[in-house]
């Protein structure tokens, strides 16, 4: 049972870096960018908070296999996996899209310093399990 | 007569100059009064003299609340007396230090506790190389020989297997031997045993019991063990009885 | 096996204690170094605040101060006005060294997608202005040119464009100004030629002119004499009773209070957290040390000398509470950077944080209280333990 308390964590993280961001965007201020045509089209941070999700549902899977895997090979790709796909939370809101430039924004106030932290969390977690697999880890099949 | 026991007070026995060795341990007129209570006190033990000579195997009996333990304690240097001397080498033993009495117990005795006494959260070989961490600093075996040593003890006890077992992972049986393993670690001249062989099944008493026997003929190690079980004293160089406090040397005519 | 490894083990054996005991620690000393930060923090800025309007005496229109000195702060735009002449009549009074007007702006709001919005424009006159200029001759090298401004930390050039536009105008970015932690990062500094060119550009590009009243300012900064600032301002409030004037001293003074009571909130909730959580560690460890009796005693049994038992008990809080001041503060630190405009915006108060070196000596600071306090707390249990005979320790 011990062993589950690291995949529970970076199921948990994992969830976190696909909802918060739904609702720390400039859309769930009700702001958007309004064309010269008189069209809205969503700010950057939207795209953000996207492309979030896309990179979280991977983290779930991760943190499911991790649970329920019995084979040691296994595990150690998943947490490796676990710390690319962390960097990936934390590189899509300051560097690969970003969000608004003004510092008041909530994607600047929240979304991005969250994706940051949880991006560091879901790493810490994944070198967690990576060194408890090789240490006190399953026996093989 | 054969059978009957005769009991002679210890200070009675008469000193052969020619088979004088020099004790290991001298107990001089010593008495330990406990408080019982805000106004009472019990005397454990009372006026005791006992001389230890080195190679001997002293097997004190008596029934519990006798001050077996109590003696043992005493001679250890881990309780200080009411009155009377305890001689190391003709030194009273609490005329030293507290860093030289901790220097005696690490260094010159072993001590087999009744109670389970191997440390819960270290491995066997690990409790038997604490005696190691308290050495004097020039008297400390280090590292690799040090471990090459616990080694050795653990196998000359039947736990080469375990080294790596905490307690709760060995029998009372094996922790048993781990605990003389540890005894021995700092190659002491004095084995003070506490009833070794209590709780312990009849094969495993014997087992324990003629290892210590070996170990006394092979080192030339001083012994003195109490125990409540009377048939062991067929091993014993020296039998003795205690009673409410007082020691009495047995005598088989 | 050393010591050191003795201590390691024990603390692992007590699994659950010892995670209370880190988390004690942790919470407490993340919670001191949180309360540091803001109060330093806001003094700092505040301070800095002050520092960059460089003036002794800020006058305003009578009934604005408040708004004004929340504008400067916040950053969030006002206006207020009052008629030009005080300037004249301020730089007549004596005891007046120089006398500067300024105008407070505001850009749209919303103006366009991720640029500056609704930003506080602070307009200056370079002939009389001494708080800037002096600045902008030792960046710029000389004063700015028309269309030129300077900005706060937060004011920036929108991705992709070369200019800032405003009212239709074209703005180029010259310098950025060091960090206040207040408002005044994203406040926009220009010269009069440049607002007055701007409002007369806006007139045909802007969605909304910008308007600036003729013959009016919104404030006089005022440098005094040395020792007459106080002087000063009674006889501008005597000769100008349409005017309120306020000292440097007493610039922001409501939002001081503020961080006042804030402060003593946070030191009494400390106080009581850090005496709790040294109690609670002191109780857990006696617990842990009475546990260990027979072991202790062993340990003495085995040759041990006496203060082995102080030393063991002493190690193993010392390391538990290090490790758990460090993780404290290391979480603490790096959630107050993270989300440092959030907690300014919560807690509606401005921080600055701090440099690396007066980080590292508030950090050293808590570091050695979290673990003094500690150490404290288990050296009773400890000191008891060492003092009993061994074979007390080993009776259960």
């Amino acid at each position: 049972m011990k062993f589950l308390f690291l995949p529970a964590i970076i199921l948990t993280l994992g969830l976190l870096a696909a909802i918060v961001p739904q609702f720390t965007d400039c859309a769930s201020d009700g702001l958007s960018i309004t064309l010269a045509n008189g069209k809205t089209i969503p700010m950057k941070c939207h795209w953000s908070a996207r492309a979030e999700i896309a990179v979280a549902v991977p983290i779930l899977g991760i943190a499911l296999g991790s649970a329920f895997s019995r084979r040691k090979e296994t595990v150690r790709i998943l947490s490796m996996l676990g710390v690319l796909l962390g960097v990936f939370v934390i590189l899509v809101p300051t560097t690969l899209i970003g969000v608004c430039g003004t510092p008041g924004m909530t994607c600047n106030t929240t979304l991005r310093p969250a994706m940051i932290a949880v991006g560091s969390l879901i790493i810490a977690a994944s070198l967690g399990m990576l060194a408890y697999n090789e240490f006190r880890g399953r026996e093989e099949i | 007569m054969q059978g009957e026991e005769h009991t002679v007070l210890a200070t009675d026995l008469p000193q052969t100059s020619g088979e004088r060795k020099q004790p290991v341990i001298a107990v001089q007129g010593v008495s330990k009064t406990y408080p019982l209570g805000r106004r009472s006190t019990v005397e454990a033990v009372r006026g005791i003299s006992l001389s230890v000579a080195e190679g001997e195997f002293v097997m004190i009996t008596g029934r519990s609340g006798s001050g077996k333990t109590t003696l043992l304690n005493l001679m250890a240097g881990l309780t200080h007396p009411t009155s009377g001397r305890i001689l190391v080498d003709g030194e009273d033993l609490w005329g030293l230090s507290d860093r030289q009495r901790s220097a005696y117990r690490n260094q010159r005795v072993g001590f087999i506790f009744q109670f389970p006494s191997l440390i819960a959260s270290l491995t066997a070989i690990e409790n038997v190389l604490l005696p190691t961490m308290f050495a004097p600093r020039n008297r400390r075996l280090d590292g690799g020989p040090a471990r090459q040593r616990a080694e050795e003890l653990l196998g000359v006890v039947g736990l080469s297997d375990k080294l790596a077992a905490r307690p709760r992972q060995l029998s009372a049986g094996q922790q048993k031997r781990a605990v003389i393993a540890r005894a021995l670690m700092n190659e002491p001249s004095l084995l003070l045993a506490d009833e070794p062989t209590a709780d312990l099944d009849e094969q495993t008493e014997q087992e324990i019991v003629a290892f210590l026997c070996q170990v006394q003929q092979t080192r030339n190690l001083t012994i003195v063990m109490v125990t409540h079980a009377g048939e062991l004293l067929r091993v014993a160089t020296r039998a003795m009885e205690m009673s409410e406090g007082t020691l009495r040397e047995r005598i088989d005519s | 096996m050393s010591f050191g490894a003795l201590v390691l083990r024990n603390i692992g054996a007590a699994g659950f204690r010892s995670a209370v005991i880190l988390a004690c620690v942790a919470l407490v000393a993340g919670f001191a170094l949180f309360t540091a930060l803001v109060t330093e923090g806001s003094d700092q800025s505040l301070s800095k605040a002050k520092q960059r309007l460089g003036a002794d005496i800020l006058v305003v229109p009578k009934g604005s101060e408040s708004r004004v000195q929340t504008a400067l702060l916040s950053g969030r735009p006002t206006t207020a006005w009052m008629p030009k002449e005080n300037l004249g009549k301020i730089a007549q009074i004596s005891g007046v060294q120089r006398a500067s007007a300024q105008l407070f702006l505001a850009s749209l709001s919303n103006a366009s997608c991720c640029a500056v919005s609704e930003m506080f424009m602070l307009v200056f006159d370079p002939a009389t202005d001494f708080t800037l200029q002096p600045w902008l001759e030792h960046e710029l090298g000389g004063p700015l040119k028309l269309g030129e401004v300077v900005g706060g930390t937060h004011v920036f050039v929108p991705e992709g464009d070369d200019f800032i536009m405003l009212y239709g105008y074209f703005l180029t970015l010259k310098a950025t100004l060091e960090a206040t932690g207040t408002g005044l990062d994203q406040t926009m500094f220009m010269a009069m030629d440049t607002a007055r060119d701007m409002a007369r550009i806006s007139l045909s590009r802007a969605e909304k002119p910008l308007e600036i009243p003729e013959n009016s300012i919104t404030a006089v900064l005022v440098k005094t004499a040395d020792g007459e600032r106080h002087a000063v301002a009674r006889r501008i409030q005597q000769d100008l009773p349409g005017v309120s004037v306020l000292e440097r001293p007493d610039l922001f003074q409501e939002f001081g209070q503020r961080i006042n009571v804030l402060t003593k909130g946070f030191f009494a909730v400390l106080a009581v957290s850090w005496a709790f959580a040294t109690l609670t560690v002191g109780l857990v460890f006696s617990i842990s040390a009475n546990e260990r009796r027979r072991e202790i005693g062993v340990m003495r049994a085995l040759g041990s000398p006496r203060h082995f038992a102080l030393r063991s008990l002493l190690a193993e809080a010392a390391l538990l509470a290090g490790l758990g001041a460090a993780l404290g503060l290391v979480l603490t630190y790096c959630g107050v950077l993270l989300f440092h405009d959030l907690l300014a915006s919560a807690l509606d108060i401005y921080f600055l944080l701090p440099s690396l070196a007066d980080l590292g000596i508030l950090l050293g600071q808590i570091l050695a209280l979290s673990t003094a306090s500690v150490a404290i707390s288990t050296s009773l249990p400890a000191f008891r333990m060492s003092r009993t005979e061994s074979v007390s320790l080993m009776r259960t």
